[in-house]
């Protein structure tokens, strides 16, 4: 099928490789394997694929380096979807050095394959469908524009997803949140979304300040602002998937 | 005097008596006969009368008196004579011719100023018809013969008693004269010499020397001063020193030698006994091991102007080239030297002074015993003692005291002296009586027995225990042992004693060392205390990096397990499942369960609280392979080889796995983090047997162990590693885990790559049991 994405596998474990090989030949899938980063880039360059699915420890360049090479290319193609065998890197450090999507060793084929669907879906189509039946939490959030809420850490915009700061503790990982965001002065001045947690970092300001910053990958953003939110987009075209603010040292919760 | 005497004319005595024989008769002969015969007479012949006037004076007289007969004859006394000569003379007449008898006088009379030295004889005459009274005047001039007594007299009264001897020969060599000097150093008395030849006193070879000198004093009628060799009437012969010199007559004419001489023998003995001395100073001088250097005054200066043998030594020679040199030139830094000389000069003194010095010639520093001596009549000698060794042997003597003082005063620990008679301390460093909580005077009250409880901790009593080690200190060997004591406040601290005997004979003394250990200990446990923590803490570190790791190595497989059973249930569920999935998916299934099971074997090798785990066998190579698989993933993740060599067999030793597991695990991250990063890199585990041994190295290509830290990476802390990667402790606890086992654990600085060996004994010499306790 030619409209069928193409998929590369970069895995030095064979017993591994061979499954997540076998799974998505399954699922109809195109599929190539690599067994490094400097594999992979040749093979990148003859199949040109639209999803690479890579390990992150490996010998002759590890994934995070294929990583970001790719996004200096694209930042929309390939897809990049991580898989950490544990320690190797935070979620939260992958999203925001441009990986679409990050698993952990050992996870589940259908979510991969799920997340697979997913993002090479195009982006106009991607965060159209509202989640129903989950509950979610809402938090609005106001800034001046994007940079100053940048830079003030309050809220800061990715690819896929958000990141903000709230006092709110009963967040938690996978917990779906309803987010507005509004900015006084950008072209992107609203921006009403429902997205998962996909990480927190604990963080204590000034006085009694103290609460959490939040990393949201987007599953639905409102009909009004999804339009702006794609033109800011493709303006931006910004690395991170989901950002993190650039003065967090490190992410200790996941 | 005796030649002037014997000289005399025999005319004239015969003379006198006949002119007084016809005188005295009153025989008056014819004019002419008179005339003859007083003209034989060698006197000065006058006739005066009773008033003074002259009748008559013959050719003598008047020419005594420096006139004509003519200007004598008919006139007084008084007018031809000087007043007080004239009173004199007209007295005499008178007495002659009252008495009736000859009157004789000598005196000077003067003649027309120049005086004379007369002898006088006045015969009264007879009176006849035609004559009157009158008297006859002989007259002889004496002056010469007088001039010649008194020279006489001064002569001997000179000569006679003069300790050296003065002799005299005629032209005939007769010895006319000797005084009794002279003759006593020949042996013989004056009158036995006067009138012999002079070869008397001469041997026949002496004579002809005596000749010689003879003539030639006659021929120059010179003044010779001669050695002249003698002999006594006993034969012996002496050397004596003559001065020689020819007697002469008015005319000049050599009439013989006079002689003085000088018995030079002791003189002579003094001067070879001088020269030989003087050759032994020489020789002495020249020989004695003190260097030693003569300066001469020369006008405002002095010179160099000897040295002697152990001069030149001492300078390495360089002091001949100095001789002659200006002592102001040479020493013009040194003023001091200058003066010294100057002052041993001008007060001829004797003195010396201690210098430091530098050699001229060779720059050498010396210490030097100057000692200065006035050399008359012009020198000043100086004996340099080198005494270098000497002071620096002092100097570090005093040094030595002193340090040693310091060290006993300032030592870090009590230091005291314990009399075992009394039992009380005798001295005691400041920090003794400190210790005590007293001042040393007060301490010396005190014997260690006073300052300690009854019972030591042992509850054995105080006084027992400090008598047997006393004793054993006494016995001469020193005695270590721990002590609490008690200070005069009542507290209680502990101690570490040492004692020793005294070299002392007449006392019974113990020097006795105290260290209060009780911070020590306190420090030790806080220490011991502070290494638990730190231990603990890196074992938490390690701990954390292991676990990450472990977590890593297990999801590999749990994700391909997990990816399995997801994909058979697909299967199932789909209804599709065939032998050739199934078998495929459970064989990764079984594979990875099989490395999962591997990496817990690892984990429970560490697991273990090692301490109690008892000796046991242990497969080496097993544990080794083991250990890898747990971190070969991390390994192979960031490109460093991992490369395993070992022989087939299993290389069995006894020993706690956990340990060595640890060993293992810490050497493998050090050649990791070594390694890491660089091109090509590689950790090498090797394990082989090596005689008594059992060898686990592991080698890696990282830059090696920089030479001067090699001594230092086993030291707990020590470590060349970010403080996030570790605490230093890794090296030290493996060296102390692998000593357990009695084994090695180095660097060995022979190989080109960092390689750390562990080295296990192949048999353990104790047992499990006495291990594991």
């Amino acid at each position: 099928m030619t409209d069928q994405k193409r998929i590369l596998v970069v895995e030095d474990e064979p017993d591994l490789c061979e499954m997540l090989f076998f799974e998505f030949q399954m699922k109809g899938f195109p599929v190539y394997q690599a067994k490094n980063g400097i594999d992979a880039l040749e093979k990148i360059e003859v199949y040109k694929p639209d999803v690479v699915v890579t390990d992150i420890r490996m010998e002759e360049m590890n994934g995070l380096e294929l990583l970001e090479r790719l996004k200096k290319e694209n930042v929309f193609s390939p897809v990049v979807i991580l898989v950490s065998a544990f320690s190797d890197i935070n979620p939260a450090e992958g999203y925001r050095r441009g990986a679409e999507a990050v698993f952990t060793k050992p996870f589940s084929l259908h979510a991969l394959v799920e997340s697979v669907y997913r993002l090479t879906s195009p982006l106009e189509e991607r965060w159209k469908n509202r989640p129903a039946d989950v509950p979610w939490y809402r938090v609005t959030i106001a800034a001046a524009d994007l940079e100053e809420g940048r830079r003030t850490r309050i809220i800061d915009l990715g690819r896929g997803g958000m990141c903000f700061q709230s006092t709110e503790f009963h967040l938690a990982h996978g917990d779906h949140v309803a987010v507005c965001a509004d900015w006084e002065s950008s072209e992107l001045s609203r921006l009403e979304a429902i997205g998962l947690i996909r990480w927190r970092a604990r963080f204590e300001g000034d006085g009694d300040a103290q609460g959490y910053f939040y990393g949201v990958e987007f599953e639905y953003i409102s009909e009004e602002t999804l339009a702006p939110f794609l033109a800011w987009l493709q303006t931006v075209q910004p690395v991170p998937y989901i950002p993190a603010f650039e003065v967090l040292e490190g992410f200790p919760e996941i | 005097m005796e030649a002037s005497k014997q000289g005399e004319p025999t005319t004239y005595a015969q003379g006198e008596y006949w002119v007084k024989d016809i005188v005295s008769k009153g025989n008056l002969p014819p004019e002419y006969i008179l005339e003859g015969l007083v003209a034989a007479i060698r006197k000065g012949v006058a006739v005066v009368d009773r008033n003074g006037f002259f009748l008559y004076v013959n050719e003598i007289a008047s020419n005594m008196l420096q006139r004509t007969p003519k200007e004598i004859v008919g006139r007084n006394i008084q007018e031809l004579f000087s007043p007080e000569d004239a009173v004199c003379l007209l007295g005499l007449v008178q007495r002659a011719l009252e008495q009736g008898k000859p009157v004789i006088d000598e005196s000077y009379i003067d003649i027309k100023g120049a005086l004379r030295w007369y002898r006088t004889r006045i015969e009264p005459l007879r009176e006849q018809e035609t004559v009157p009274a009158a008297v006859l005047i002989l007259t002889s001039d004496h002056t010469e013969k007088r001039t010649l007594q008194e020279r006489a007299r001064f002569f001997q009264t000179v000569v006679e008693p003069a300790n050296y001897g003065v002799g005299a020969i005629d032209s005939n060599d007769t010895l006319i004269y000797v005084n009794r000097a002279f003759a006593k150093m020949h042996g013989y008395e004056p009158e036995e010499l006067i009138g012999k030849h002079v070869s008397i006193l001469h041997t026949q070879e002496q004579m002809a020397e005596v000749n010689r000198i003879n003539e030639t004093i006659k021929r120059n009628m010179a003044f010779a001063v001669e050695e002249v060799w003698h002999k006594r009437k006993d034969g012996s012969v002496f050397p004596t020193l003559m001065s020689i010199s020819a007697m002469r007559d008015e005319e000049n004419n050599i009439k013989g030698i006079t002689a003085t001489a000088m018995d030079i023998t002791v003189q002579k003995n003094i001067e070879t006994a001088l020269r030989a001395s003087e050759e032994r100073f020489r020789a002495l001088w020249r020989s004695i091991p003190v260097p030693t250097y003569i300066w001469r005054k020369v006008g405002n200066d002095f010179i160099l102007s000897s040295f002697n043998d152990a001069g030149v030594e001492m300078t390495h020679g360089g002091i001949r080239r100095l001789v002659g040199i200006s002592l102001h030139h040479l020493y013009a830094d040194r003023p001091d030297i200058v003066a010294d000389i100057e002052r041993c000069y001008r007060e001829q003194s004797t003195f010396s002074r201690r210098m430091d010095y530098q050699l001229r010639s060779t720059g050498e520093m010396k210490y030097l015993d100057v000692h200065y001596a006035f050399v008359s009549p012009d020198s000043v000698l100086l004996h340099t003692v080198d005494i270098t060794s000497l002071v620096k042997a002092e100097k570090e003597l005093r040094l030595s005291e002193k340090r040693y003082s310091t060290l006993v005063e300032y030592a870090p620990y009590g230091i005291a002296v314990v009399d075992a008679k009394s039992g009380k301390f005798v001295d005691a460093n400041g920090v003794a009586a400190r210790l005590f909580g007293l001042n040393r005077s007060q301490l010396l009250e005190y014997g260690p027995l006073d300052l300690s409880p009854e019972t030591q901790p042992d509850g054995r009593k105080s006084s027992d225990v400090a008598r047997s080690h006393m004793r054993a200190a006494l016995s001469g060997k020193p005695v270590r042992f721990e002590w609490v004591h008690r200070k005069i406040t009542g507290e209680e601290f502990q101690c570490e004693i040492l004692m020793t005997r005294m070299p002392e004979m007449e006392h019974k003394h113990v020097r006795v060392t105290i260290v209060d250990v009780t911070e020590r200990k306190r420090q030790e446990e806080l220490l011991v205390e502070h290494q638990m923590a730190m231990i603990a803490a890196s074992r938490l570190s390690a701990l954390g990096t292991m676990a990450a790791n472990i977590a890593h190595e297990i999801n590999n497989p749990l994700a391909t397990i997990s990816a399995a059973c997801e994909q058979l249930e697909d299967f199932l569920r789909a209804g599709v499942l065939d032998s050739e999935h199934a078998g495929r998916l459970a064989g990764h299934i079984r594979r990875n369960v099989g490395r999962i099971e591997r990496i817990v074997r690892g984990l429970r090798a560490l697991s273990r609280e090692g301490l109690s785990e008892p000796f046991s066998p242990v497969s080496l190579r097993d544990l080794i392979l083991d250990t890898i698989d747990l971190c070969s993933t991390r390994f192979k993740a960031y490109g460093v080889a991992l490369r395993f060599v070992a022989p087939e067999d299993a290389m069995e030793v006894q020993g706690r796995e956990t340990q060595i597991a640890q060993v293992l695990i810490n050497l493998l991250n050090n050649a990791f983090d070594a390694a890491v990063g660089r091109k090509g890199a590689w950790v090498e585990v090797r394990l082989e047997r090596s005689g008594e041994w059992v060898e686990i190295s592991v080698s890696d290509s990282g830059p090696g162990v920089p030479a001067e830290m090699t001594q230092k990476i086993f030291d707990a802390f020590f470590t060349t590693k970010s403080t996030q990667k570790g605490t230093g402790l890794g090296l030290s606890i493996s060296k102390t885990l692998v000593e357990k086992h009695d084994g090695q654990l180095f660097l060995d600085t022979q190989s080109p790559n960092t390689r750390f060996v562990v080295r296990l004994p192949r048999k353990q010499h104790r047992t499990a049991k006495q291990k594991g306790s």
